[in-house]
C-alpha cells in the first residue's frame, strides 16, 4: 500500500490504529536492517525498533508531509540510533574501554551471523566506518536509497553525501581487499 | 589498453552480489511479534502516563494539606505564647476584643501565606478554580441573606 493511502486512512476517524499497524507491517523490516548495520546487535536494534514505533504513533498526529513518510521513518530511525551510539561511546570513554572493540566482539560471537567469510569482512570493514558515515553507508548499499532521500533522512546536503559516500565505499573496498584471504 | 567499464565493475569487490544479501538471521516469528508487542506499550504507555497524573493529583493534595496543617500548627502555638500587636502581647489568656481575634486571624493568613511555597500555588491552574457564571452568582445571592438593596450596590 503506498504512503499517502496510508496517511489517508489515518485521517478517517476511528482508524489510526488500523492505519499505524499497516507502516508497522510496512517498515519493521526496512528499519530493523538498517538499525541493525549500525548497531550490530539484534537486542539494540530491537529496542531502537521499538523506540522508533513509538515515537512513530507518538508523533504522527503532527506528520504535516513536508518530507514523505518513508524518509520521516528512517530519520527517526537514524537518529534514534546514532543518539544511542553517542551515549554508549561516551560510556565506555568514561570507563576507559572502546566500544568499537565491543560491537567488533558482538560482531565475531554473533550466533545469528549465517554469512560466507566475505560477508563477515564487509561487516567489520562497515564497522570500521564513523557512526554517520556509516548511516551514510547502509542507506545508499543496503537500502539503496536515493541521494534525495538520505538528504532528508540525515538533513545533510547531497553533495556532502555523495562525497561521503565515495570517501565510505573506497575504504570498505580497500578493507576487502585487504583482507580477502582471511 | 582500456579497460572496459565492465570490466572495472566486475574487478570492484562491492559490486559482488553476495554481499547485498543479508547475512544475518532474527529470531523465528520476530517480525509478526513486534506489532503485537508495540500495540501493548503503546496501550500500556497511556494508562501509566495517566495513572501518573492521578498520584501526582494525589500527591500535591497531601503535600497541601501538610503545609496547612503546619500553618495552623505554627500558628497555634504562636497564640499561645503570645503575639505582639501593636505595642501590646496578646495571648489567648488576655484577648480582650474582637479586635484581638481579627488581628491574630490576620496573623495566621499571613504564616499560612508564608509557608505556602509559591510554586505550590503557582502550580495550581485556573482549572482548579471553577469558572463562576453569572447564574451561579445570581442563584447564590439570591439564596443568601443578602438583601435587594445589597445587592444593588454591588452593581454600582
Amino acid at each position: 500500500m503506498e504512503d499517502k493511502d496510508i496517511l489517508e486512512i489515518y485521517e478517517k476517524e476511528g482508524k489510526k490504529e488500523y492505519a499505524f499497524n499497516l507502516i508497522v507491517r510496512k517498515y519493521s523490516d526496512r528499519l530493523y536492517w538498517h538499525l541493525r548495520e549500525l548497531t550490530f546487535s539484534h537486542e539494540d536494534s530491537n529496542d531502537l525498533l521499538q523506540t522508533t514505533l513509538i515515537k512513530t504513533w507518538k508523533y504522527l498526529p503532527n506528520f504535516r508531509g513536508d518530507s514523505s513518510l518513508y524518509t520521516w521513518l528512517y530519520r527517526i530511525a537514524t537518529n534514534e540510533a546514532l543518539t544511542f551510539l553517542k551515549k554508549k561511546r561516551l560510556r565506555a570513554l568514561v570507563s576507559l574501554s572502546d566500544y568499537d572493540s565491543v560491537m567488533e566482539e558482538n560482531l565475531k560471537s554473533d550466533p545469528s551471523f549465517n554469512g560466507s567469510r566475505l560477508q563477515m569482512n564487509l561487516q567489520k570493514a562497515i564497522l570500521s566506518l564513523p557512526d554517520k558515515q556509516r548511516a551514510v553507508f547502509s542507506l545508499r548499499y543496503f537500502q539503496e536509497m536515493k541521494y534525495e532521500d538520505i538528504s532528508k533522512t540525515l538533513n545533510t546536503s547531497i553533495g556532502a553525501l555523495k562525497a561521503s559516500y565515495h570517501h565510505a565505499y573506497h575504504k570498505v573496498k580497500s578493507y576487502m581487499e585487504e583482507h580477502t584471504d582471511e | 589498453m582500456k579497460t572496459s567499464g565492465s570490466n572495472i565493475k566486475e574487478k570492484d569487490i562491492l559490486n559482488n552480489k553476495e554481499l547485498r544479501k543479508n547475512p544475518f538471521t532474527t529470531p523465528d516469528g520476530y517480525f509478526s511479534d513486534i506489532e503485537n508487542d508495540i500495540r501493548e506499550k503503546i496501550h500500556s504507555g497511556k494508562e501509566k502516563s495517566s495513572e501518573g497524573k492521578s498520584l501526582l493529583r494525589a500527591a500535591m493534595t497531601l503535600a497541601l494539606s501538610f503545609l496547612l496543617i503546619f500553618a495552623i500548627g505554627a500558628g497555634i502555638m504562636k497564640i499561645s505564647e503570645g503575639i505582639s500587636l501593636g505595642g501590646r502581647h496578646i495571648t489567648a489568656g488576655n484577648m480582650n476584643s474582637p479586635e484581638d481575634s481579627i488581628n491574630i486571624e490576620n496573623f495566621i493568613v499571613n504564616i499560612m501565606d508564608e509557608s505556602m511555597a509559591e510554586s505550590t500555588i503557582a502550580d495550581l491552574s485556573e482549572k482548579d478554580y471553577p469558572e463562576l457564571s453569572s447564574e451561579s452568582i445570581e442563584d447564590y445571592l439570591i439564596n443568601s441573606d443578602f438583601s435587594t438593596e445589597a445587592i444593588a450596590s454591588l452593581e454600582k
